[in-house]
């Protein structure tokens, strides 16, 4: 179905929808499933948080202003994302810098990148598990050092751990930014007899500051939609918006109020993604003028400088790796910090209860996906290749669930799909089309990307060859494109095994999750069991992104050949 | 002020994963103040290398550089007072003009009215006007490449480096360029060092021209040293455009060689010093320019004519000889001149005077 309009000559770009009368079916599907799953939800959520008894009134605000609790949670919410936009860039521009820059052995740089990959496809509690047996009561370090109860929980233990799962993201768009910085830049500013240190002063820092600004944009909007987190590690005494919406639904029952908190949270989210989006990323300093004639020599800061970022690199990676051991060493003893004798108790205890949760999961992902790779392609190509109108809403309807927090799509979706006309909630349904939507984004994207660099003439050969527009589809474009739907699938993957923020709402007693175990587990106090319940997830995506990696591995460098061959 | 430069023995081999590759090895040179010297050479034989050297950004394996007698082999590129212009600008696209160029004066805490009064005479000099406000990206190309030389030239550097500075320019502006870049250079008196790929820049712009072949220095001489006296067949092929034939060396006697060449006794004048000692196998090469075709008659040697090609000053024609091997040779164009056509058969001589390169095949080859 999907097949024909894609195989129409890349050739007529341009063209009217009139022209591609093959396209007509195939939109029609995809609006309306789009509409569904994406605008209906939000529409949806905003006909009931601004109307009461089918009239428009901002009631359900008034609660959330007289509660100064809800008011804590706004301030809470936005002073956290700022805090960990701070630190998280902060972090991963060290890392980035260390892994860029420094003139470090290759193992440590390859290690360190290791390091900073791990936090990006654990669960989110594994940094709160973690963190709550080493910092928090009766935590290791504390009692190792000494220190005597201190509340770890609220604001610092929050922040710590926020940044220490977002600081990656940062680093992965630093690293980005720093790569691609001409080098000939600094070696001017040190032949005009600028010290180092002044040199990444006045023209290093300045040059990345646009990556600067979005890795911090970024940083703040995940910080803002982090569910997980705050939900173990917040504690009463530091209430921010997800947790608070989620409480106001499953615990009070108040689905409008839920809604009005995470309408809140909506606004500065969307904010912060337009800002990102459409201005941030337009202004870079990566393109340059001429060709450049300098190869990469490395460029230091100073020793003074240098030393700093090695230390602070070193310490976050040993800091990580104490992380995850323990989370490892947890699920394998007894009690831990108690009595650390082996035992495979609570591995047991996983794979008797925690089946279910862990074949519906493995269900929930291998479906959504292979669907979200599909889509990502249909929708990547035809906006990236046919002009017509709507494209850009098209593309905008395609981002929407991607930029609004994991609650506010969930609680979209219950608001939905609660009531007729379409009774969705309790299925598998319904957990599959939020994993989809809200996280295919990335796949198009990529999927955008890579058809940029396809020149069209090597369609356009194919053509004049005499093939026909279907095999030149499925001959030369979509093999070319494979790494990057892959890479955007793996991306799938790795969410729809361990995103939450949204998916909370929509378990049940058919379909449950794997995280939702393991948050069940924290809540109860249980941590081996939710240690074990970490190390099987972990165990599990790592299984699938590697072997999408590898999968990457082998078509690019088939790609790489060809290449070489054809130049 | 101006300061001489001698580098002596200078090598660089860079390590790429497990592999060791060198780069520069043995070069020796001396310019002295005032003076300067283009480094030409074909593509990746380590122009660059040795000019980052020069200036600090790769550290030598082995060798010194000496500036104005001072050793500044391991100087920070910082401390050296060089002024480097780069081949796509390198200017500071977060910057306005006048900070791109007042960029150095600041690194060395010059005050606000010194900066301002040397940055506007900076921008004079390089004939910029009214453009301090704006930012790199608002720059034509050219104006981008005065920047780049005003924002060295503003620090007064005792040396001056440019790697291909005017490859970016299109042909007519770069020919513009390269003598505005010669008057500030010999008005200023900066020892200067010139990377460039085109040999014309070389000819015209440079008091000597060092050509450079696989990270080896191949010759060092005057454009003319070099045009008429090659010491290699590399630098006679690299330099103008060259006919080598092989040949055979009868006998010698002062700057006269007596030569036989497809068999027809030739007597060369040849340059002194770059020829061969004794009789033997050799090479011998022919400029175009010097090459005179003529219908029938006077010429010792047979050849066919294969292509012809309208050049706009000249004719350039493709001869093939006895032997099947192809030559070219030019004809000045003067209005009414006979053209031959290709396929038809002409004479070939050499003029008189035209010093000829002789070269003795080296033992072993
Ligand atoms: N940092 C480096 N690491 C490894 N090899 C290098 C490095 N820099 C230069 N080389 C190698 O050294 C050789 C000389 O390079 P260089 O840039 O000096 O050539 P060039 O004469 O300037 O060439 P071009 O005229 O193309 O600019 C090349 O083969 C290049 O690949
Ligand atoms: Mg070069």
């Amino acid at each position: 179905m999907a097949r024909s309009p894609l195989a129409a000559p890349p050739r007529d770009q341009g063209g009217p929808l009139i022209k591609n009368p093959t396209l007509v079916p195939v939109l029609t599907l995809l609006w309306i499933i789009l509409i569904l799953f994406v605008l209906y939800p939000a529409v949806k959520l905003l006909l009931v948080t601004f109307s009461v008894d089918g009239a428009f009134s901002l009631q359900n605000f008034s609660g959330i202003w007289k509660s100064a609790y809800d008011r804590q949670a706004l301030w809470n919410s936005l002073f956290l994302g700022v805090c960990v936009a701070l630190s998280g860039t902060f972090l991963g521009f060290c890392f980035a810098y260390f892994a860029v820059r420094m003139r470090v052995p290759a193992f440590l740089k390859w290690l360190v990148g290791v390091l900073t990959l791990l936090p990006l496809i654990s669960p989110p509690f594994t940094s709160s598990v973690a963190l709550t047996l080493a910092l928090g009561p009766n935590g290791i370090i504390l009692s190792f050092l000494g220190i005597p109860q201190v509340s770890f929980y609220g604001f610092w233990g929050t922040w710590i751990a926020e940044t220490l799962t977002y600081f990656p993201v940062a680093f992965l768009a630093l690293a980005a930014v720093l790569v691609s910085l001409d080098p000939s830049m600094e070696d001017a500013a040190l032949s005009l007899g600028s010290s180092p240190w002044r040199v990444f002063r006045t023209i290093t820092l300045p040059m990345t500051t646009p990556g600067l600004a979005n890795s911090l944009l970024l940083l703040f909007a995940n910080s803002l939609a982090d569910f997980a987190t705050p939900l173990v590690l917040a504690g009463h005494t530091f209430p921010v918006l997800p947790t608070q919406a989620y409480l106001q639904i499953t615990g009070l029952y108040d689905l409008r109020g839920g809604a009005a908190l995470s309408f809140l949270l909506l606004v500065p989210a969307l904010a912060a993604y337009l800002l990102q989006h459409y201005w941030v990323s337009r202004k870079s300093y990566v393109t340059i003028t001429g060709k450049s004639g300098a190869r990469s020599s490395l460029k230091g800061m100073g020793s003074i400088g240098e030393t700093a970022v090695f230390i602070i690199c070193i310490a976050v990676s040993l800091f990580v790796v104490f992380l995850y051991a323990i989370i490892f060493m947890a699920s394998f003893v007894k009690v831990f910090g108690v009595n650390h004798s082996f035992t495979m108790e609570h591995f047991v205890y996983v794979f008797q209860y925690g089946n279910k949760a862990i074949k519906d999961t493995l269900i929930v992902a291998c479906l959504a996906t292979p669907i979200g790779g599909l889509l990502a392609v249909v929708i990547g190509f035809i906006t990236h290749r046919k002009k017509f109108l709507g494209n850009r809403f098209l593309d905008f309807t395609c981002m929407l669930n991607y930029a609004l927090p994991g609650t506010v799509v969930g609680i979209a979706y219950i608001v939905a799909f609660n009531e007729k006309p379409l009774v969705l909630t309790g299925t598998l349904t319904i957990l599959v089309a939020a994993y989809i939507f809200r996280y295919f984004a990335a796949g198009i994207r990529s999927v955008v990307a890579s058809l940029h660099q396809i020149d069209k003439n090597i369609e356009e050969a194919s053509l004049s060859l005499g093939a026909g527009a279907g095999r030149t589809f499925f001959k030369v474009t979509l093999p070319l494109v494979i790494p990057a739907v892959l890479a955007g699938m793996k991306y799938l993957f790795i969410h729809s095994m361990t995103a939450i923020s949204a998916t909370i709402f929509l378990v049940s007693v058919n379909w449950t999750l794997l995280t939702t175990r393991i948050l069940e587990s924290m809540t109860g106090l249980q941590f081996a069991q939710a240690s074990a319940f970490s190390v099987v997830l972990i165990v599990l995506v790592f299984i699938g992104s590697g072997s999408m990696t590898l999968l990457v591995r082998f078509y690019s460098s088939r790609l790489a050949g060809v290449k070489e061959i054809s130049s | 002020m101006t300061v001489d430069l001698c580098i002596e023995g200078l090598g660089k081999t860079f390590i790429k994963g497990k592999e060791a590759f060198t780069a520069v090895r043995g070069v020796s040179l001396h310019v002295a103040a005032g003076e300067l010297v283009t480094f030409l050479g074909p593509s990746g034989c380590g122009k660059t290398t040795i000019l980052r050297m020069v200036a600090g950004f790769e550290t030598p394996s082995e060798g010194s550089i000496t500036v104005g007698g001072r050793d500044v082999t391991t100087l920070p590129v910082h401390m050296r007072g060089i002024g480097f212009v780069f081949q796509n600008y390198a200017l500071f696209p977060h910057m306005s003009i006048f900070e791109n160029v007042a960029y150095g004066l600041r690194a060395a805490k010059t005050d606000e009215t010194e900066i301002t009064r040397r940055v506007a005479e900076a921008l004079e000099l390089v004939g910029l006007r009214k453009v301090e406000s704006r930012f790199p990206n608002q720059l034509s190309g050219g104006e981008q490449q005065r920047v780049a030389l005003a924002r060295v030239l503003v620090l007064q550097p005792k040396l001056l480096l440019m790697d291909e500075p005017l490859s970016n320019l299109d042909a007519k502006l770069r020919l513009h360029m390269r003598t505005e870049i010669r008057r500030i250079q010999q008005h200023l008196e900066i020892t200067c060092l010139y990377v460039t790929h085109d040999q014309k820049e070389a000819l015209t712009l440079s008091d000597r021209v060092m050509v450079v072949n696989k990270g080896r220095v191949e010759q060092i001489g005057t454009p003319f040293d070099l045009y008429a006296a090659p010491k290699s067949l590399f630098v006679a092929d690299f330099i103008g455009q060259a006919n080598i034939l092989p040949a055979r060396i009868v006998a010698l006697s002062g700057d006269k060689a007596e030569i036989d060449l497809l068999g027809k006794p030739f007597s060369f004048r040849f340059v002194p010093g770059s020829g061969p000692e004794r009789a033997g196998n050799g090479s011998v090469v022919l400029r175009p320019e010097n090459i005179v075709l003529t219908p029938h008659g006077s010429g010792r040697l047979d050849a066919t004519v294969r292509h012809r090609f309208f050049v706009g000053d000249h004719m350039e024609y493709d001869v093939s000889l006895a032997d099947g091997q192809v030559i070219a040779a030019f004809v000045p164009y003067s209005p009414g001149m006979a053209l031959f056509e290709p396929g038809q058969r002409v004479h070939l001589d050499f003029s008189d005077n035209a010093p000829v390169v002789l070269f003795q095949e080296k033992a072993g080859v």
